[in-house]
């Protein structure tokens, strides 16, 4: 209140003539609080009038900018994706690549990258081989184990039967009780156990 | 391999008729080549023994209209079959036969040589490699295709010197045969026609809705022959005029055109070759295809393509890329070799002006209506892919597929635009080395292509398009470089052959842009020149130059082709010549040209009126015209314009003293404003020349005084702007 | 018209590069004649074009620009780069794997159909899965491009009637898609 009580009077100092006029605007602004002072203050007219044309309260009106910061809006809303930040004083545009080393460099990139692909690949591809090959090796020796075991076990039904002509009977079954007997005699043990 | 005995054919002239022979031969199945010229002379005499029936005089007549194309055919086949006839005996060793392969071999490799890029020399060994071992190495299918034909002769080859003596008897005998033949015919045209010429009026009376074609094909025929000889064939009561107004009638019922068209096209040609032509339309010119020398070369392709049982020959002596198709197991248009870009489907006669036009490499040319690429990718071929061709074409669709055959032939050295060429070049880019402008047209050379043509063309089209065909001339003329130390040149051409799109287009731009002249095409003898009058009109000398096509005469499509060489800039466009163009330095070295404009304008210029001499008309230009009579009209007319604007009712009241004199004896006093008119007309004429002058003064002065109120209206009119002016500007100032 | 962003430059030789291999350098360099040619953007689209030529194209309207050059292919929306039909003539020089196929593969290949084993005349050496490999005729004509469904080794083990090459573009295109072909 006190400076600008100060300032109208400055003003009405500075300017003898408009000193009414510069006393009723002050006037104006501390209205209510000088109400006491109100018989000598012309009607509130003016009041209204003078301030919707002049350029200070215009000014006045003019809205506050809300920088998007301060708006605090969630941030799904935006048109621009969350992560993209825009780098600030960088060059708008695209920037091209025109001259032929630069071609080179990319081109070199990308070849590296391809042959690296590709190299990747083959050896994959080797490795693989390597692993199927030794797969079959093994899946080969296995049959091979199971053939030979196999043409054993023919075998031995083969002599099997040429030994029927002979003491066929009395083997098998001499065999037979001497893998039975110690099996059955375990098993008790276990069962007793 | 079998290519070098393929090729040969293309060599000298003999052996590429005789092979078309062969060719005929084959296709037309052994018998019925010998048959046809004993045959149709049994036929004649039996005819002319039997009576004249109705149904026969057709067929005889027929036959006698053909007789003109019959005999065009003849002298060209007869002196092959001798020729055939007389070295086959004698090559009865193989060595000769290898002989000749070598003189045709020489001759293949070197017209070969400049297309493959390849050396001449190694051509030649390559031939040799050819010949050496031809007979186990070549494919089975070429030399089929030649032996067999030899072999369906048989009796022909078997002859050795020992029965050539029996041999040319034999062929005498029949020549003798001939002549008798053509003799009798001609006796009989003689006396038909004598029995026919009345007929030819006769038939038209009863022609009915649907007109009997035979008959009128008949009729067309022997009209056309009565015209050949009207002094003794015609009717005595009939004239030319008659008779070509009813083969005119006849040609467009029989062929469907419209009388427009039939008789701007019939007036080209003698009314014999203009039924050729007419005929020539009805069927199919040869399927062509061009090699691509881009990726391959016409060798290796007529290989591939007779591998896939393709029937074809080289085009003739006058292209080195072109091949014809006679017969194909396969679709042309959808081969692998067609996909591969090897070849392109193209008439013969769009190899034309690509060849005029002779691009060379590391040029700038352009091709201002490009579409559907087929001479744009020619010329790219021609250039080997260096330089820069500018393919423009107006329709974007049609551009489309340019751009699909630019892509498939492999042409890399051209840049596609869709712009109108006729305000596009050379704004957008000038300093072509060479200009190629195949025009938009009316079409009439390729009718058998598009026999919409016959009707869909009316007279304004033939007055729309040529502008439009001028307009592009004019433009392609300025996009061209005089100064390009290779180039400098233009190529007209168009799908048609009336004149109006043709010679009188090169015509005009003759006259509009004398920096340009007429060069030779470099087509050689192939074609006819173009004309040097027509209709009255006559054209510049060297018009002769240009190359004209018709295809009852070359057998391509109707064509024509022109070859134009810029000399100078073209000078600053005067004040009739609306169009600026936009190349700058043109003012350097424009004052020789322009003395050679300024002779054309002045040639304008009393066409040309200005309005400085419409005033002097006026008064004296016209005066050797002004007849009493007219005079009095003239006075009349304008008293009436002036009495009808409201402008100077006074004109009509005051003028005629005279003439109210004779109305107040008429004694209509309470006649209406117009009966005074025509009271005043009557007896303005009964006064006759009399009031002349003073009329005139009369007038004269009704128009100052009108023209004086008008300027007072106009200065009030224009204070008034002027103070609204003030008005406004003060309230600005506000 | 414009030249290529970084960005584009990779994307563009990374397909490439799944062709050519290390001769893609001589697309880039001048030639011995001193002419050199660049890839320039036009729309969507991707040109392969003399530089003296697409210096001089530069006086066109873009719109009325409709194609300079080799036509390579295009940027889709989404920004990876496919590679046209158009470019064979460029893949071919420069490939890495080849595989010729016999004239009964042809047709088939013609209208569209993948490459089986029983047309595959000759295959590359050491060409692994999933390779991009350019395809011949038997007269070493090029006919189209495709990506390998199996490596040349595991090839020889397929039967006839099985995939070798997957095909990306043939000959064929210029009629089959003739309309969609140039359609910028």
């Amino acid at each position: 209140m006190a400076p600008n009580v100060g300032g109208a009077k400055g003003g009405a100092k500075g300017a003898a003539k408009g000193g009414k006029s510069t006393n009723l605007s002050s006037a104006s602004r501390v209205s209510k609080s000088a109400k006491k002072d109100g018989p000598k203050r012309p009607p509130p007219k003016e009041q209204k009038t003078k301030p919707r044309t002049a350029n200070e309260n215009l000014k006045k009106k003019k809205k506050r900018v809300y920088t998007e910061k301060e708006l605090d809006l969630p941030e799904l809303n935006q048109i621009t994706p969350v992560g993209v930040i825009k780098p600030k004083g960088k060059k708008k545009g695209k920037t091209f690549v025109d001259d032929a080393e630069g071609m080179m460099t990319i081109l070199a990139m990308v070849n590296a990258e391809k042959e690296g692909q590709i190299e990747s690949k083959m050896m994959k591809a080797r490795q693989l081989e390597e692993i199927r090959e030794a797969k079959k090796a093994e899946a080969e020796a296995r049959m091979k184990e199971r053939k030979n075991k196999f043409d054993d076990v023919k075998d031995s039904i083969r002599q099997k039967k040429k030994g029927k002509g002979g003491d066929k009977a009395a083997e098998p079954t001499s065999i037979k009780d001497s893998i039975s007997k110690p099996g059955r005699s375990k098993k008790k043990t276990v069962a007793f156990a | 391999m079998g290519v070098g005995r393929r090729m040969k054919k293309q060599g000298p002239p003999a052996p590429l008729d005789e092979s078309k022979i062969t060719m005929l031969k084959k296709r037309k199945a052994g018998g019925a080549e010998a048959p046809p010229k004993p045959a149709p002379a049994k036929r004649r005499r039996s005819d002319a023994d039997e009576a004249v029936s109705k149904k026969d005089a057709p067929k005889k007549k027929k036959v006698n209209g053909a007789a003109p194309k019959a005999d065009s055919k003849e002298p060209k086949k007869q002196p092959s079959v001798t020729k055939k006839a007389v070295p086959v005996p004698m090559s009865d060793d193989d060595e000769d036969m290898e002989d000749d392969d070598d003189e045709f071999g020489d001759l293949d490799g070197i017209s070969e040589g400049s297309m493959d890029s390849d050396d001449e020399v190694e051509g030649l060994s390559d031939l040799e490699d050819d010949n050496s071992v031809v007979d186990s190495d070549e494919e089975g299918h070429t030399r089929g295709a030649m032996f067999s034909d030899d072999e369906d002769s048989d009796a022909e080859e078997r002859l050795t010197a020992a029965n050539i003596e029996g041999l040319s008897r034999k062929l005498d005998a029949e020549q003798q045969e001939e002549e008798e033949a053509a003799e009798q015919e001609m006796q009989e045209a003689a006396l038909q026609t004598n029995i026919a010429a009345p007929d030819v009026f006769a038939d038209q009376t009863q022609q009915g809705l649907a007109p009997d074609l035979q008959l009128l094909r008949q009729r067309i025929t022997d009209t056309i022959r009565i015209l050949g000889d009207l002094k003794t064939l015609g009717l005595p009561g009939k004239s030319r005029t008659d008779y070509i107004d009813l083969l005119l009638d006849d040609i467009c019922t029989y062929y469907g055109y419209t009388r427009f068209l039939a008789e701007k096209l019939f007036n080209l040609f003698t009314p014999r070759e203009a039924f050729a032509f007419f005929e020539a339309n009805e069927t199919p010119r040869p399927v062509v295809i061009r090699t691509n020398t881009l990726r391959t070369n016409r060798r290796s392709l007529a290989q591939a393509l007779i591998n896939r049982g393709v029937v074809l020959e080289p085009v003739g002596k006058w292209s080195k890329v072109g091949l014809q198709v006679f017969e194909s197991p396969v679709p042309l248009g959808a081969t692998p070799e067609y996909l591969a870009g090897h070849y392109i489907l193209q008439a013969a006669s769009s190899f034309l002006p690509v060849m005029a036009l002779a691009p060379q490499p590391n040029e700038r040319v352009l091709d201002m209506a490009s579409a559907p690429g087929g001479k744009t990718t020619y010329m790219s071929a021609l250039m080997r892919n260096t330089g820069c061709v500018v393919a423009n074409d107006a329709s974007k669709p049609r551009a489309k597929g340019l751009i699909g055959n630019i892509h498939r032939l492999g042409c890399k050295n051209t840049i596609v635009t869709n712009m109108d060429a006729r305000t596009a070049f050379p704004k957008a880019m000038g300093g072509f080395d060479r200009v190629l402008l195949d025009a938009p047209c009316t079409g009439t050379g390729v009718i058998s292509k598009d026999p919409g043509v016959k009707t869909s063309k009316n007279e304004r089209d033939f007055l729309a398009i040529p502008h439009m065909q001028r307009q592009l001339l004019l433009a392609a003329i300025d996009s061209v470089d005089h100064a390009s130390k290779t180039g400098g040149y233009i190529v007209y051409s168009t799908c048609s052959v009336t004149v109006e799109e043709n010679e009188a287009v090169v015509q005009y731009v003759l006259r509009k842009r004398p920096n340009v002249k007429i060069v030779d095409t470099g087509l050689g003898s192939f074609g006819s020149p173009g004309l040097l009058s027509y209709m009255g009109k006559t054209f510049d000398p060297k018009m002769a130059l240009t190359r004209r096509y018709f295809p009852h005469r070359e057998n391509v499509d109707g064509f024509y082709v022109c070859k134009l060489k810029k000399t100078a800039v073209t000078p600053v466009a005067k004040s009739d010549d609306a169009e600026p163009r936009s190349k700058g330095p043109k003012k350097a070295r424009s004052a020789p040209s322009a003395a050679s404009t300024d002779d054309e304008s002045v040639d304008k210029t009393p066409i040309v009126d200005e309005n400085g001499h419409a005033a002097d008309f006026e008064g004296g230009a016209f005066s050797s015209f002004e007849d009493p009579e007219d005079a009095e009209r003239i006075a009349r007319a304008e008293r009436n314009r002036l009495r009808r604007k409201g402008l100077n009712p006074k004109g009509v009241l005051n003028k005629p003293k005279k003439s109210k004199v004779s109305v107040s004896e008429k004694t209509s006093e309470t006649a209406t404003p117009s009966q005074k008119e025509e009271t005043e007309a009557v007896a303005s004429k009964r006064t006759s020349n009399e009031p002349k002058s003073e009329k005139k003064t009369v007038v004269k002065g009704d128009k100052k005084q009108v023209t004086t109120e008008k300027e007072e209206k106009k200065t009030a009119a224009k204070g008034k702007v002027e103070k609204k002016e003030k008005k406004s500007a003060k309230k600005a100032s506000k | 018209m414009r030249s290529l962003t970084e960005e584009e430059t990779r994307t563009l030789f990374t397909k490439l590069a799944s062709y050519t291999g290390r001769s893609l350098n001589s697309l880039i360099t001048p030639a011995e004649d001193g002419s050199q040619s660049v890839f320039r953007l036009q729309g969507s689209r991707v040109y392969y074009v003399n530089k003296d030529i697409a210096n001089l194209s530069v006086s066109f309207p873009r719109d009325q620009l409709l194609s300079m050059g080799t036509l390579i292919g295009k940027y889709t929306k989404t920004g990876k780069f496919r590679i046209n039909l158009t470019a064979l003539d460029l893949l071919a020089q420069n490939a890495r794997y080849k595989v010729w196929i016999k004239a009964n593969g042809v047709m088939p290949l013609l209208y569209g159909g993948s490459v089986l084993k029983a047309h595959v005349a000759r295959f590359s050496e050491d060409c692994p899965e999933n390779a991009g490999v350019v395809i011949l005729d038997s007269n070493d004509v090029p006919l189209g491009f495709g990506v390998t469904a199996r490596s040349s080794a595991q090839i020889a083990k397929l039967d006839p009637t099985s995939i070798a090459v997957h095909r990306q573009a043939d000959a064929g295109e210029y009629l089959r898609e003739e309309d969609t072909l140039f359609t910028t």
